[in-house]
């Protein structure tokens, strides 16, 4: 269904008189320059992943590396030390993808279809922890980038008290500006992107850093070094 | 509120600001702690002349093609089944959210923070709606200013910096029935309990933009608190309001942008929270099934095609105010608006006319601080002096009656001959050789003390009202007559 559109032909008149009635003609635009795309994009793997680690402190995140191997039993311990309790997946292919597979006695998965909006919302306002994998990781502001979309609803990424991200090194990329790219050309109609650096956090009492404000108290980013 | 804080006159309120110590130590450190931060980052990334070339190429070409971008955003937006409200002034705004609210008969609102809404001045409208109207400002500092009865902003990245700790526990204390200590790690657990019950039941959600994505018709939220996500996720309608300048063509301009904002507001590389958000898709079960989104001119036009444009590209990052001298000395309330500091004094005039904000372009130094940190070129300190030029040689205007018009000129015409110059410096030291500088200056309540003039008469009373004004050296050693000597001897 086609939305509406009020009052825009008066507004954009007003804008016109103020250039004397002149119409600029439309040029789109042209970068003056290739900096953000070759900013940091000579470095290798494993320097990035250095610069990943050292801002993933800055930001107050843990990042774990692993293998696929391992990779579970790490999802599972940091299940634990957060306490257990109720834990939420997505429905997503990439769960079976990457062979993820989630333990717990209380797991509940974000269900697709309107219909299940309140209950998705209570599901994860219920949830101690959040499992979800990530679509790129940027190594220069240690962020995640994730599509929320009908299997992983925002609210899953925001209302569970602890997160953990599963990333596969192959989705390490520079910075923002490489996943920006790859999401102007992919980007679902109609999904949310959400770039994520650490846990929610605060400065406003006295400028004294306060972490955990709105979303989850703590976020995980468990890389995946084969994957 | 609205663009107005206050009701008193410019000199009431620096009078106001003069008296509250704790605010003006607070902004000293956060100018100073933001001073570290922001540069390292800038550092860091290298390059910074370049990137700013960038930031400002892609909002100048925004700003040329405003009605293009403007329309395929709408376009966008409506394309996915949400509406576009274009508004001319606050009242349009007002009226529009009012209609929204009305027909959802919502009662539970949840607000992000949004200098535009304050503009607007959104909350006192949806408070007066109805006796059980539930308006919640989600953001720590925004929140902290609503439980203490509405208090108003003091800085656009830090609006409850004139608060402190203690200040903060007794509103907790009064208002939400808190028994914990002073600790801001507490204080904020009380707020994220109190409001993560309160966003579960809300009904609309109320955003700003920082950029709105014309080819896609997605807005762009940056927070660090995660307050923005949770007000586009579970409400099930959402408004959003931005300035009609607040647009990039898509989110490869966006992402660059978000970039300069978040190194120069808070010396973050990215702001914790970046979001590309709209409506939702019909397979989705959160997020707005209701998406508005209201574009706001609100004096904005007054800008376009006039020496001011370029005030439209700011990204409200705040780092003008975190450098600026006299921000540091009277603090955001002097300003008496909601955009305080350099970018407040250049856009205040822009926004609500000469004969309110006119004050506001001669609360600088023109030291230029201003312009060389923001980070999309915007020549804050030359708009400034264009403002005084409009005022005096346009409106006639004259800034602060004739008496300081006619001290003006005569300073004029002293400094802008050599000879009068001379022979005024010379005058100058000869009539503060007068005053019984000899004597013992470190006696409290003399004029002077610890060698500085501390109560001077006519122009330089604005700067000893405030600051310490150095005893001028004796004759023999004035810089031009030393010079004169040793440039004589080469």
């Amino acid at each position: 269904m086609t939305g509406t559109i009020e009052n825009r032909e008066k507004f954009l008149a007003t804008l016109l008189e103020k250039r004397g009635g002149v119409e600029l003609p439309f040029e789109a635009y042209q970068p003056i320059s290739n900096l953000p795309e070759t900013h940091l994009a000579h470095l290798t793997t494993d320097e990035l992943l250095a610069i990943a680690r050292d801002q993933a402190a800055r930001v107050s995140a843990n990042l774990i590396e692993t293998t696929a191997s391992k990779m579970n039993e790490v999802i599972a311990g940091l299940i634990e030390k957060s306490g257990g309790e109720q834990v939420m997946i997505p429905t997503t292919d990439e769960f079976d993808h990457f062979g993820i597979q989630v333990e717990s006695n209380q797991l509940v998965q974000w269900k697709i279809g309107a219909e299940y909006r309140d209950e998705n919302i209570m599901a994860a306002q219920n949830s101690n922890v959040a499992v979800a994998v990530a679509k790129f990781f940027l190594a220069e502001s240690a962020t995640i980038a994730v599509e929320s979309e009908a299997g992983q609803g925002r609210s899953l990424h925001f209302l569970p008290t602890h997160y953990i991200s599963v990333i596969p090194l192959s989705r390490m990329v520079a910075r923002s500006t490489q996943a920006a790219s790859w999401f102007e050309e992919n980007k679902k109609p109609g999904s949310t992107l959400h770039f994520i650096s650490g846990p929610s956090n605060s400065g406003d009492i006295e400028m004294q850093l306060v972490v955990g404000l709105h979303g989850p108290l703590e976020i995980n980013y468990v890389i995946v070094k084969d994957l | 509120m609205g663009l107005s804080t206050s009701t008193k006159t410019f000199a009431e309120r620096l009078e106001d600001s003069k008296k509250d110590k704790f605010a003006q130590a607070a902004v000293a450190r956060a100018q100073d702690t933001q001073w570290e931060k922001r540069e390292s980052s800038r550092e860091e990334l290298g390059n910074w002349q370049e990137w700013r070339d960038i930031a400002e190429s892609i909002r100048q070409h925004t700003l040329k093609h405003l009605p293009h971008y403007l329309t395929e955003f709408s376009d966008n937006v409506a394309a996915r089944g949400g509406h576009v409200f274009f508004a001319a002034d606050a009242k349009e705004a007002n009226d529009y959210v009012k209609k929204i609210v009305l027909e959802k008969n919502a009662k539970k609102i949840v607000k992000s923070k949004s200098m535009v809404t304050t503009e607007v001045d959104i909350d006192p409208m949806l408070v007066s709606l109805s006796d059980d109207m539930d308006v919640l400002e989600t953001d720590l500092a925004e929140f902290i200013l609503q439980v203490a009865d509405w208090d108003e902003p003091s800085h656009i990245v830090f609006p409850a910096l004139h608060k402190n700790r203690d200040q903060i526990r007794e509103i907790f204390a009064a208002k939400l029935g808190y028994e914990g200590d002073n600790d801001p790690v507490n204080l904020a657990r009380c707020a994220r309990d109190t409001m993560r019950k309160l966003f579960l039941k809300s009904e609309v959600g109320i955003t700003g933009c920082n950029f709105a994505i014309a080819n896609t018709g997605d807005i762009n939220l940056s927070t660090n608190e995660g307050n923005a996500d949770l007000t586009i996720s579970i409400p099930k309608t959402q408004i959003v309001l931005m300035g009609m300048e607040r647009i990039v063509p898509s989110i490869k301009e966006a992402e660059i942008l978000d970039n300069m904002l978040a190194r120069s507001a808070v010396g973050q590389k990215l702001t914790t929270y970046v979001t590309f958000a709209g409506q939702k898709a019909d397979d989705e079960s959160d997020g707005p099934e209701d998406f508005h989104v209201v574009i706001l001119d609100n004096g904005r036009s007054n800008a376009i095609g006039t020496e001011f444009e370029s005030i439209l590209q700011c990204i409200r990052c705040g780092a003008c105010l975190n450098v600026c001298p006299v921000y540091r000395q009277i603090g955001g309330h002097a300003y008496g608006s909601i955009y305080p500091g350099p970018i407040g004094s250049v856009l205040s005039p822009v926004l609500g006319g000469y004969e309110q904000y006119g004050d506001l372009p001669y609360a600088s130094t023109l030291c230029g601080a201003c312009t060389e940190t923001c980070p999309v070129k915007i020549p804050l300190h030359e708009l400034l002096i264009a403002h005084r030029r409009v005022m005096e040689d346009d409106l006639k205007m004259h800034h602060d009656g004739s008496f300081v018009n006619m001290e003006m000129n005569a300073v004029g015409m002293g400094t802008g001959h050599p000879a009068m110059f001379g022979m005024a410096m010379n005058m100058a030291h000869a009539g503060l050789s007068m005053l019984p500088k000899a004597k013992e200056i470190t006696v409290e309540g003399s004029l002077f003390e610890y060698g500085a003039v501390r109560k001077a008469p006519a122009l330089a009373k604005g700067w000893t009202d405030v600051r310490d004004l150095p005893v001028a050296p004796p004759h023999k050693e004035q810089f031009r007559q030393w010079y004169k000597k040793h440039k004589a001897g080469k």
